[in-house]
């Protein structure tokens, strides 16, 4: 499961966009939003533009950034470092904690 | 069509901007000290508002201008309205957004940050306004600029 869902998170990650429909033939729509390092100013941005175009697509936000441990941040860092096997692994091993956590 | 002045803040050169786009200031001369300082929003936005688009209003033709501070984040926010044009299906000719910043002198940054960021309202505001002024001619030919292309795209 953690496999699969790392992988389609590569595949995602290249398309380099800010907000992007994920897993297309899911029922529910379901975005990813990169915040960056100014997550408000994103948001804001998000709302107002929406409102700029008149678009009202009744949304709800979840912010995942609150579930970044350690293991996450190492993963990114061993990542852009070009160890992309240890990083690989590092997400999975964070990936599990976190589902361990939600789960109880 | 929507055309977005963008700088930092959305407190002084996206609203210089926007003001000369829609004649509230003149074309023909800089303007002086109370007349840049009463104009709608000038050194206004607070901090916690970067990120928000404000329409500041129509021009003469029926064109939405808006304003909007980026906080330094401009890729990836303008990255995001590219993503919501592509995702909702609107035009990129729809949109057109100006960097109001590349217009912008030390004094109208040193003003900004005094004012904005130190609250020294007074100061700041005067600094940014004599920055504002050396730099008008600039701003005034990138809104002139704006204008001719809206112009040549509404002929076609």
């Amino acid at each position: 499961m953690f496999d699969s869902a790392l992988l389609d998170y590569e595949k995602y990650k290249n398309e380099k966009r800010v907000l992007q429909k994920i897993y297309p033939d899911w029922p529910e729509n379901i975005f990813l939003l990169v915040g960056g390092r100014k997550k408000r100013v994103v948001l804001q941005a998000l709302e107002g533009y929406l409102e700029m175009f008149g678009i009202d697509p009744g949304y709800r936000l979840l912010d995942i950034s609150r579930y970044e441990n350690w293991g996450f941040k190492l993963a990114v860092f061993t990542d852009k470092a070009g160890f992309k096997r240890l990083a690989f692994a590092l997400y999975k091993y964070s990936c599990r904690k976190l589902y361990g956590k939600i789960k109880g | 069509m929507i055309v977005l002045y963008h700088c930092y803040g959305a407190a002084h050169s996206s609203v210089l901007s926007a003001a000369i786009h829609l004649g509230l200031l003149a074309e023909d001369r800089i303007p002086d000290i109370k007349e840049i300082r009463e104009i709608p929003f000038f050194d206004r936005k607070k901090s916690e508002e970067i990120g928000i688009p404000f329409f500041y209003g129509y021009d003469k033709r029926g064109n939405k201008i808006y304003i909007q501070g980026m906080g330094g984040s401009d890729k990836i926010v303008i990255g995001l309205l590219q993503d919501i044009m592509e995702l909702y299906g609107i035009p990129e000719r729809e949109v057109l957004l100006v960097n109001a910043l590349e217009n912008v002198n030390i004094l109208v940054r040193i003003g900004g940050f005094l004012s904005r960021r130190l609250g020294l309202i007074f100061p700041g505001r005067v600094i940014s306004i004599i920055g504002l002024q050396l730099a008008y001619p600039k701003f005034l030919a990138t809104v002139l600029r704006v204008k001719e292309y809206i112009a040549k795209f509404c002929e076609m």
